[in-house]
């Protein structure tokens, strides 16, 4: 599932605040609520997976580059589900930053932990990056300016959806 | 028959009240119904055909501005629901960006067992107690989670 990725059991790793606020709110619910399964579950599986990624698991697979959403194919996600008889709902998203000088270790940034519906996760991972949608990394990197400054402006078809095997379609103002 | 629409139910104030169709049977319906119908469109009528099987309204023949219009519409709410989503994560990132610039540590760096124990402290019950046994524990548990 990790496609070869090495484990890497020697890692320094990082969790921005965002996350910690996410999961202070999943806390206090657990607790406020013992009888709410889901959030304590929700909050063991992520717990469990924060202690792997810490470990050094590789995660469940690379991110790829899509259209729409943000460039996250520096990112790896692992799949994270309070309900062992459905699909994870959850994903988090992190990346291995390389060591930028000899003796020092890979850092772990954990980028997000959200849901998948919509790939939510996926978004707030991309804007925790300002990295903007549809935007490939190499041509962010080559941008005169910071993108993720600019107002973020979801991309959609503004053509009527083409039905497969008809090409006779008419254009629509 | 008299049938709820339902596709307007989560916007208040915008629901329809029920209303009544007639349905065509399917198998009635002809060449010359359509041409009547496209004929009475022409003329700026709206009244759809609304057909089925068995009584049961299935579908319907719109003028063809009025499902341009329902395209639309649909578009709008979609744009509408991602606008709200990007807003709130504008929000949190300005936030974030805020406390980068008073100077807060936005994140924190673990470079040990301890280091993570102690944060999850600072997250609180059950997370740290969850977070403890997980460092205690075989590293297969994990494992077992990743779907």
């Amino acid at each position: 599932m990790a496609n070869g990725y090495p484990r890497r059991p020697d890692i320094d790793f990082e969790i921005p605040k965002a996350v910690h606020e996410d999961l202070v709110t999943l806390a206090e619910r657990a607790r406020r609520n013992p009888e709410d399964v889901q959030a304590r579950n929700l909050l063991q599986v992520a717990s469990n997976a924060l202690v792997a990624l810490k470990k050094g698991h590789p995660g469940t697979h690379a991110l790829e580059y899509m259209p729409s959403y943000p460039d996250l194919s520096d990112c790896r996600t692992m799949y994270v589900g309070a309900d062992p008889n459905r699909k994870p709902s959850h994903r988090i998203v992190f990346r291995d930053v390389p060591p930028e000088a000899p003796g020092q270790r890979t850092r772990r940034e954990v980028v997000a932990l959200g849901e998948r519906d919509r790939g939510r996760a996926y978004h707030v991972a991309g804007q925790r990056l300002g990295r903007p949608t549809g935007v490939r990394l190499a041509d962010l990197a080559a941008a005169p300016e910071p993108i993720a400054e600019r107002p973020f402006s979801p991309t959609y078809s503004s053509r009527l959806p083409e039905a497969s095997g008809h090409d006779d379609r008419q254009p629509v103002d | 028959m008299t049938h709820d629409d339902d596709t307007t139910r989560d916007a208040p104030d915008t629901d329809l009240p029920p209303f009544s169709v007639n349905v065509a049977q399917t198998r009635d319906i002809t060449n010359e119904h359509l041409r009547a119908l496209l004929d009475a469109f022409r003329r700026g009528g709206v009244e759809p055909l609304v057909f089925g099987d068995g009584n049961k309204p299935e579908a319907a023949v719109i003028p063809f501005a009025a499902f341009v219009r329902l395209m639309k519409h649909d578009h709008a709410d979609h744009v509408r629901d991602e606008s709200a989503f990007q807003a709130e994560l504008s929000r949190r990132i300005a936030d974030s960006d805020d406390a980068r610039a008073r100077g807060e540590d936005s994140s924190t760096l673990i470079t040990s067992d301890e280091d993570l124990l102690a944060w999850a402290e600072t997250v609180g019950e059950p997370f740290a107690s969850m977070i403890e046994d997980g460092l205690r524990a075989p590293d297969e548990k994990a494992e077992r989670d990743d779907g």
